[in-house]
Order: C-alpha cells, then structure tokens, then sequence
C-alpha cells in the first residue's frame, strides 16, 4: 500500500501551505513575544513554551513577504527539529490554521521551478485539492535555515555596531 | 533499547572499576587485608558476570585472570606485591577502555597479551617456587563438539557408551549442554562439549565417533595441556560457559591457550616490553586516561528519601492546586490567598529540594585524583602524602565534571613543579614526603576548593621579571602580591616559563582560568617561597540559578550575574558627553562605557537619568547603561536554544515574577565580541 502521511494546512497571505504534522507539536493562537536583540527581522521573539525559551519566527517575513497587519489575527504553529542531534522547538506565525488531511505519496506533485516567488529549496512539493492547490513545505530545511540566518546576522550586527561606536578606542 | 542497557552496564562497571581502583590503593599500604582482598575478587567477579551477559571476551578474560589471582592472594598462595597492584591498576584501566568502546577489538590485542602474560608470569613464578608442574609436554588439547541428531536412539547407538570412551583421559572436559530448540533442526536436545588434553592424534580421536561421522567435530587447540593451566576449569566454567554462543567457545579456549603458550615462551621478552610501554606512558597520558573516564559518568544517583521528600511535596502541590480552584467558583478571597501563600511554600521547597538533587559529594572527584597522584610521584620519583578535608562538601554534578581537568592539571603542577624531590627536602630540612592538601568547604554561596602544598613555592620577584621580559608590564608598574600571582594566568604566560625548565608540557594556567570562568568560578593562586603554595577555586553552588541583578533598558529585561558588578550609579545625560561619548570619569578612573538601549537598537524614549551598571572582569572594567534598576533577583536560568547559539554574550534567559522574559548578561563575553569584531 503507498504511504499515507497527514499534513496541517493553513493560509499565509491568501496562500494554502501544508507541513507534515511530523513535525508539528502543537498549534496555538497568537500571543505577546519578548524580542530578541541582534536577530534578523523574521525572528519576531521569543515565549515560555512548556517552561522552556521558545523562538518564533514571522513565516511571512521569512518568505520575503509583507508583514500581516498588526490587529490581523494570527496563529503560532510550534515545530520541532534536529540540530546537533538535539531536539528543538520553533514557533513559526500563520495567518490561519486551515484544516488537516491525509494525503498519499501519490497526490504530491513536484514543484515548477520556473515563475516561483518562492525558494524552491524550502519546498516538497504542490498538491491539488478540490478547489485549491497548496504547498508543501520542507520545514527541516526551511529551520535549519533561520537557525543559519541568526547566527549571520548576529556576527554582522557586531560589526557594523564596533565600526559606528567604538572605533575611537582604537585611536587610544 | 540496546544502548539504553550497554550504557547502564558501561556506568555499573566503571564504577565497579572505580572502587577496584580505590581498593587497590588501600591495598598498596596493608597488604594484607583480607576484606580488601575479598572485595577485589568479588568487584572482579562481578564484572566477568556482567561482561558474560555482554559476550565480551577480553573483559572475561581480564577479570577471570584477576579475580583467581586475588583469591590466591586470599588464600595465601601467592603474596601481593607493588607489582601485582600495579599490574591489577592497569588491568582496571584496560577494562574500562574495553567496556567503553565500541568493540572490542578497538583495543589493540596486543596490549591485552601484554597484561596476561604478566599475570601469568606472576602464577608461573609462585608455582615453581611453591610445587612442582605435574604436567607433560607430549600432550595436546583438543576442542570437540559432539551433536548428536535427534534419531540416534532409534538408530541403535548409546551416547554414554561413546561418552565412556573419554573416560580413559586423565585430563578432560566433558559438558553436557541442553537446548530444546535443536529439535526443532532434526537434533537431540542434549549435545556435548568435550575438551581433552591426550597423546592421541585427531584421527585416533576421530575413532570414538565411528559411528556418528557427521555429528561431531575435533579442532585442535594446542600441542600442550591446556589443563597445566590450573586455572582452566574455572575459566570454562565460569567464563566460556556462560556464553550462549556456541561458536565462539572454541575462540575462547584458543586465546587461553595461546597466553599459557606464551608465557612459557615470551617471559622475558613480555617483560621488556612492559617495561618500555610503561616509560612511554608519560604524566599527560596518565591525566589523559583518567579525564576519559570521567566523561562517562552521566548518571546521577539520588538517595531514594530525597526522592521521597519531592514525591510528597509534588503531592501536596497538587492538594492545594485543586483546592485552589474550588475555592475560585466559589470566589472564597480569604481561602484563596491562603492558598496561594501555601502553593508558593511548596514551590518555593520543590524547587530548592530538586536542585539538591543535582548536588553530589565532591570525595566523588577523589579516587581519579589520587590515583594521579600516585601514578604522578612515582614517575617523577617524588614522595607525596595527600590529604583530603571536606571531602562530603556538596557540589553541582556538571560542576564536578567540569572540575576534574582544572583539578587534575593543579596537581600536576604542584608535584612537579612544587614539591621536591626527597633529597633535596631532606637537605632543606623537610620531610622528605611532601604533602599535598585537598579541602572544599561552602563558603557564602560558594564552593571554595584548595589545593596547597608544602613544596618550593613560586617566587613573586621571578615571576615579576619573566613578566617584565615578555612584555605584560613594565619595569615601573607597581604590582600588589596578588597582582603578581594573577600575571600567571595570562595567556602565554606559562607556568613552564615562569618555574622550571622542564618543558613542551600540558595546559597552562590561563587554560584552567577559562574553564573555571566558564563555570562562573574564579581562580587565585597564593604562594611563600620555601613554604609552598596554594590555588584556591571558588564556584558556585549551583550552574541552574544565578543571584542576578534585574535592569531594564526601556521595555527589554535583563538580568546581570551580581558576581560581575562592581557598582551602580545613577547618571545624567549631560554627563555622558565628554569623551566622543564612550568614556566617562567615576571615582577619579576613566571607565569605557555601552548604552545597552543604542547597542540593541531598542526603542523607546530616552530618560534624562539613566543608570550605569558598572562591570568588572579582571582589571577591566566597564560602564553598561540602562533605563531602569529593579534590584537583585534569583534568576532560574533557562537554555535559548541552538538558534541562539551565536548569541553568547546572553548565558541563557529567564523568567521574571510576572511572566516576562529576561536575558542574562555575560558581560566579559559581550566586551570581549564587542572588541574582537573590531
């Protein structure tokens, strides 16, 4: 019998997506976040999450698209994946949580790779349903991603930040 | 699930190990102790038994070789001597390299070979000089497997009348072994294990199974008698036995054989090479071997009364939660207020209680470090009495394993570099033992622990002029004692430099200052020529909680280790002006500063006071501005995650009272980005 596996659907800018809820450990509704100094815009905080730090990242923003109204309401879907061997956790905001069905290997299609606004790499595939197509999304690569932008922010936010303020040491 | 166990077994061993090792030390000065003895042989005995469950065939080798030579210690055949001690040490230190790695063959072959023939040199000496070897060298020992097929009633042929025929050997093996699932494969359920030592040829033994040609087989083990060996039928009893698979009993046999028939030819080339591999091993290697042990210790054992004591804690919170919201539909405000002072008791004694659990005995770094010290003076032919105080001091168990290396490496200094050599003392009017000191004691929060010894000290002008030659100070700087000694944990500075020619060897001082600043610790050395000298480290309790001072720049929190802070000022803008605005004078001192609000870009509007935070790292210091100070906090600290890796100037974050997130400042990292990215 072929694989069936069930994905979480939801819309991000008028948009459906999907991701293997393999991946998913919890939804939620939105709520405040702490930010975090020296992170790409994408990355809009951080909550307690089981008592534990959780990062949440805007899907929109990372995706180069424009950011949600503030009093838009919108949802927090907690992922999981593996860096280091360690399991993390990553809160990544949608406009709305659609539905959740089981779809076979068979209804995935591949991606068109030309006319996409898209990175082709953070997506599995596209699957028609009755009235809509959607994305499906390679969450693994789409985390370990932000986790790679982070750290290359940081390091440069450094270094523009020493070169502005604190070059005058140097002339000591 | 499998690796859930092997790692159970590899944590029971190792401690097995460590209390063999402990014993063995005891051993060393009364030699005669029988319950020490007693416990040696059981320790081993154990291990071989784990080991069997495992089918680790040099373990059960090592062990079983051991575990007979302690009972004949025991039973006064043979005496214990330095060199069986030391030959049992390495033997521990084997096993554990075995039971740790993957396989067994990542151990190279021939350094087991080594460690038996010496032990069976040892047997071999005590048997000539105690009796004489009744056994004859025309002989040879032959490994049969006789497995008859389930018909071989109904074919006319009796077992034990083929049996019989071995009863004529006067050396011989005969093990009748069952297993009901060979009838399943048209075999009899009982089958036989023979070995037998005989003048006989393969063929002439072939002739006893005449009528089965196709139920047995004969390997030939050796051209000796494997039961010269005394020890031979204790080890197929206990060590080949024990192994459900059948094929590997003929390769079990066959490496006992081959250390007997090496020990007869090789005693005196084994002994050279002994010999040689024991002047390769240098001090770093012993460090080495002992800091590899310890990095499998991950379990923790708790007392089950702690256990307990939280269980019924967790039990009563949830008493009182469940009250609680009975009490809220019925809007009871007195009952509720109660109750919410008793759930913050609870809390507040859950939460002290679990971190005790993490607490363990600092005796538990001891028995590496004692046997350092021991392995460390007789190598470099110095005599060293340890003495431990405060050995039950209770200490994080992240903290003690972190503890080990800087532990290890101060030590080392203090017996090469520090105490001398017996000669010299006793010409200085010394005991020619030099004393080596261990104490920890809890002092204001912290864990002090201190390494002294009795030896040549350091002298503070020597260490001065080196310092003046390599360029970190001047000839004029003024420098306080203190100052002084702190020179030797600048990088480059090395203790090898400083103190004596012996060269190329181990990690400096600023390597150890990093491990125990990492730890949140700090480090001093203090010294009298002549009398010796003394580290002191100082630790916290605990690496989960942090006295942190709560500030806030505009609507971000933050949390600053109050360790690291020196003072807090209150500040004017006009202040702040002079300079090109990055430094400010407080006290008299010149004292570089950040505006924490500009360095994270954090919005908000700007105060006209504001406060400066000043941190201190080491001689350094620097000014940290905020908008508001809110006072000390007990901040449990949580883990950000690996996305936040990059961000090591935060040391986590944490939970504030009202269910905010504050970020915990390290502020020597966050200077030290800061001036590295320039």
């Amino acid at each position: 019998m072929l694989n069936k596996s069930t994905y979480l659907f939801f819309k991000l800018f008028g948009e459906l997506f999907a991701i293997n809820v393999k991946s998913i450990v919890e939804t939620m509704e939105m709520i405040p976040l702490t930010p975090v100094p020296e992170t790409p815009d994408f990355l809009k905080g951080v909550t307690i999450f089981r008592g534990d730090i959780l990062a949440v990242i805007d899907l929109r923003l990372k995706f180069k698209l424009k950011e949600a109204p503030k009093d838009a309401a919108k949802y927090i879907i907690v992922t999981k994946y593996l860096s280091n061997d360690k399991l993390q956790n990553l809160g990544i905001i949608v406009d709305k949580i659609v539905d959740v069905k089981d779809l076979s290997e068979l209804d995935i299609n591949d991606f068109p790779e030309i006319g996409s606004r898209y990175n082709i790499e953070f997506i599995n595939g596209i699957v028609k349903l009755d009235t809509e197509i959607s994305i499906i999304l390679n969450i693994d690569k789409i985390l370990n991603s932000v986790e790679a932008d982070v750290i290359k922010q940081s390091t440069e936010d450094f270094k523009t930040l020493t070169d502005n303020k604190l070059q005058n040491d140097d002339k000591e | 699930m499998f690796d859930q166990l092997k790692k159970l077994f590899i944590q029971e061993v190792s401690e097995l190990l460590a209390k063999a090792e402990k014993d063995l030390l005891l051993l060393e000065n009364d030699k005669t102790n029988i319950e020490v003895l007693q416990d040696i042989s059981r320790t081993m005995h154990t291990i071989k038994g784990s080991a069997g469950i495992y089918n680790l065939k040099n373990t059960i080798l090592i062990s079983h070789n051991f575990e007979n030579l302690f009972v004949k210690i025991m039973e006064g055949e043979i005496s214990a001597t330095n060199e069986i001690i030391s030959l049992a040490l390495d033997a521990k230190d084997i096993l554990l390299r075995l039971i740790e790695a993957d396989t067994e063959s990542e151990i190279p072959s021939n350094e087991i070979e080594t460690l038996m023939n010496a032990i069976d040199k040892i047997k071999e000496n005590n048997n000539k000089s105690n009796k004489n070897n009744n056994y004859t060298n025309n002989l040879s020992s032959f490994y049969i497997l006789f497995e008859p097929n389930k018909d071989i009633k109904e074919r006319g042929i009796k077992i034990d009348t083929i049996l019989s025929d071995f009863n004529e050997f006067e050396f011989k093996i005969v093990e009748k072994l069952t297993n009901q699932d060979r009838r399943l494969k048209n075999k009899h359920e009982n089958f036989y294990e023979i070995i037998v030592a005989s003048e006989y040829l393969i063929d002439e033994l072939n002739a006893i199974f005449l009528f089965v040609p196709e139920e047995f087989s004969i390997k030939k083990i050796c051209s000796f008698n494997i039961f010269e060996s005394p020890d031979f039928n204790d080890f197929y009893i206990n060590a080949v036995k024990i192994i459900p698979d059948l094929n590997q009993h003929f390769d079990l046999i066959l490496n006992f054989s081959k250390a007997i028939e090496n020990q007869h030819i090789n005693i005196k080339e084994a002994d050279k090479t002994t010999e040689k591999e024991e002047l390769l091993i240098g001090a770093d290697e012993i460090i080495l071997n002992v800091k590899k042990e310890i990095k499998n210790l991950q379990y923790i054992k708790v007392p089950a009364d702690k256990l307990d004591e939280l269980l019924n804690q967790v039990s009563e919170l949830i008493i009182s939660n469940s009250q609680l919201s009975e009490s809220t539909q019925t809007k009871n405000i007195e009952k509720i207020k109660f109750l919410s002072e008793k759930i913050s008791k609870i809390t507040n004694s859950i939460k002290e209680n679990t971190l005790n659990l993490r607490l363990v005995p600092i005796k538990n770094t001891l028995p590496h470090l004692r046997r350092v010290i021991r392995d460390l003076s007789i190598k470099l032919n110095k005599e060293v009495t340890f003495i431990e105080d405060g050995v039950e001091t209770q200490v994080d168990k992240t903290i003690i394993d972190s503890l080990y290396s800087p532990l290890l490496h101060v030590i080392r200094n203090a017996i090469d570099h520090g105490i001398e050599e017996p000669e010299i003392r006793k010409e200085k009017g010394k005991n020619p033992k030099g004393i080596i000191r261990f104490i920890a004691y809890h002092s204001n929060a912290k864990v002090i622990v201190q390494i002294q010894d009795d030896g040549k000290g350091i002298d503070p002008e020597m260490v001065r002029n080196v310092a003046i030659k390599k360029g970190f100070i001047n000839k004029t700087d003024k420098l306080t004692r203190k100052e002084i000694y702190e020179l030797l944990f600048l990088h480059g500075f090395t203790t090898t430099d400083s103190i004596t020619d012996v060269s190329g060897r181990g990690v400096g001082m600023d390597a150890i200052k990093k491990v125990i600043q990492d730890l949140r610790g700090d480090i001093e050395i203090d010294s009298e020529v002549e009398l010796g000298t003394s580290v002191t480290i100082k630790l916290p309790l605990t690496l989960s909680i942090i006295e942190a001072l709560h500030v806030a720049s505009n609507s971000m929190h933050f949390l600053i280790p109050v360790t690291n802070i020196e003072k807090c000022v209150k500040i004017k803008h006009s202040e702040l002006n002079f300079y090109s605005g990055t430094r400010i004078i407080i006290d008299g001192e010149l004292i570089p500063y950040i505006n924490i609000k500009e360095l994270f870009k954090i919005k908000g509007a700007r105060k006209d006071e504001e406060n400066l935070v000043i941190v201190n790292q080491g001689r350094q210091k620097v000014g940290l501005i905020f908008s508001d100070i809110f006072g000390e906090y007990q901040a449990v600290i949580k883990n950000m995650g690996s996305i936040f890796n990059e961000l090591d100037f935060f040391i986590g974050a944490s939970i504030l009272g009202n269910g905010s997130i504050a970020y915990i400042i390290d502020s020597y990292k966050l200077l030290k980005r800061i001036k590295s990215k320039k």
